[in-house]
């Protein structure tokens, strides 16, 4: 237990719950996840916020089902269709507007991208502070974050024919065991009603989301999230949801990249 | 626990075998507890039926990639958490927020039906159990501290938009949540670290 060292850090012990829960916003997420880095008072935190956040999502009543093989089975036979060998995983059966071509395509810009990086690098440290500017965080806490960024695993993300001017730059760092993906993107076109921008983590034909955000009115957004325990991805990609977040990818990709 | 612990890392391993028993076997474990969390953060029968089907295909697909830091059947609700919480941003405007996890600790607290053929029976009177005894946790906070804690997870709000919703300033929302939260660990003892 960690209740003694509590004392030792002047954060409200509310923000590890925050973050546990997912409740703080991006912005905020990313900068705690860099005092995470530092505070094993808050990792601590953390982790006790994290068992109370799996007990109530354990907790909840369970009414019955109405027909409990029905759904068994009939998640068994998709299951099924889409591994129908049962030992290589067939093509995707959630419709996926990311073209597969378009990987070797992003693969190739990567390159580009990753020398491009380093040229962007100061753009992309001006969008980030301007955002967190506007989320009132100090100066000094905001570069320190940045500087974070360059740490980890980093992924270069390139803007689509859809959104030429669009760059994005993402860390994948561990922090208390667990991978904390940060994003910072700029010159993204900017979204109207429900839209959002949602990142996916891409696994052959798998598509698994990362989280949403959306931008301000020069284009300029991050995001910060958990990647679940044991999911790997070989490329990343940003769709543009119109109608909200969605479960798979079904709006235009903006952005691509892939861990060099 | 650590026995059906490990029966589900063996589960999840054999689905990566494309083991279709296995994954019967898994939703025979742990679906009544996933779609129970889907259709309380979503309510909405059919969209509970399928955030727990699209959670349990991604179990199958990612089975390969699976490597266990923990058990499964807490990653698992994870999922199912992230998939209804999507469901539910989705629509707009969100549903009110009715009842919640105070119902669910009161008198409408449903226990599973022994009719009901989905768990295995000792999965399933543990996970009952289990609920049980969160769920008449939960009624036991005081009701602002509870209305947070529905907001915050099961409702997906952020900080500032529970605060708004609750018109209250942002330390207090804080402040109920660090009470809650110390609350729920004080008095319910797999908080405490025991695994379960």
């Amino acid at each position: 237990m960690v209740n003694a060292p509590h004392r030792r850090c002047r954060r409200s012990p509310a923000d590890a719950a925050l973050f546990a829960f997912g409740s703080l916003p991006p912005l905020e997420r990313l900068l705690f996840a860099r005092h995470l880095r530092g505070c094993p008072v808050c990792r601590g935190r953390v982790a006790e916020a994290g068992a109370v956040a799996d007990a109530l999502a354990a907790g909840v009543p369970q009414p019955p089902l109405a027909d409990p093989a029905a759904l068994t089975e009939r998640i068994v036979r998709r299951a099924l269709r889409e591994r129908p060998s049962g030992r290589r995983r067939a093509a995707a059966a959630v419709p996926v507007q990311i073209p597969v071509r378009a990987t070797a395509a992003v693969l190739s810009a990567l390159l580009l991208a990753n020398a491009l990086l380093a040229w962007h690098a100061g753009r992309l440290v001006r969008t980030a502070r301007t955002a967190l500017a506007q989320q009132s965080a100090s100066l000094a806490v905001l570069q320190g974050a940045l500087q974070d960024l360059a740490g980890g695993q980093t992924v270069a993300l390139r803007g689509t024919p859809a959104a030429p001017g669009a760059l994005a730059h993402v860390t994948v760092q561990t922090v208390g065991g667990r991978r904390l993906l940060m994003l910072v993107a700029g010159g993204l076109p900017v979204l109207s009603g429900p839209a959002v921008y949602q990142l996916w983590l891409i696994a052959g034909a798998v598509h698994t989301s990362a989280g949403v955000f959306t931008v301000d009115a020069s284009g300029r957004g991050a995001l910060a999230a958990w990647i679940p325990a044991g999911r790997s991805f070989a490329a990343l990609g940003v769709t543009r949801q119109g109608a909200g977040p969605a479960v798979a990818p079904s709006g235009t990709r903006v952005l691509g990249g892939a861990p060099g | 626990m650590a026995g059906s612990a490990d029966e589900d890392d063996l589960l999840v391993a054999r689905c990566a075998g494309g083991d279709a028993d296995a994954l019967r076997r898994l939703i025979e474990r742990h679906g009544r507890a996933a779609h129970a969390l889907a259709l309380h953060i979503a309510r909405d029968p059919a969209a509970a039926e399928e955030i727990t089907q699209d959670a349990f295909l991604r179990v199958w697909r990612g089975a390969r990639r699976y490597t266990p830091q923990g058990l499964f059947r807490a990653w698992l609700l994870r999922v199912v958490r992230h998939l209804a919480l999507d469901h539910l941003r989705r629509r707009r405007p969100p549903a009110p927020w009715s009842g919640g996890a105070a119902a669910a600790a009161g008198p409408g607290f449903a226990a599973p039906d022994p009719a009901d053929p989905l768990p295995g029976p000792e999965d399933q009177a543990e996970a009952a159990e289990t609920g049980r005894a969160l769920a008449s946790l939960l009624a036991a906070l005081p009701p602002e501290q509870r209305r947070v804690v529905e907001l915050l997870y099961y409702a997906g709000l952020s900080h500032r938009e529970a605060a708004r919703r609750l018109g209250i300033p942002l330390g207090t929302l804080k402040g109920r949540v660090r009470l809650a939260l110390d609350r729920l660990r004080r008095e319910f003892p797999p908080l405490g670290g025991v695994p379960w």
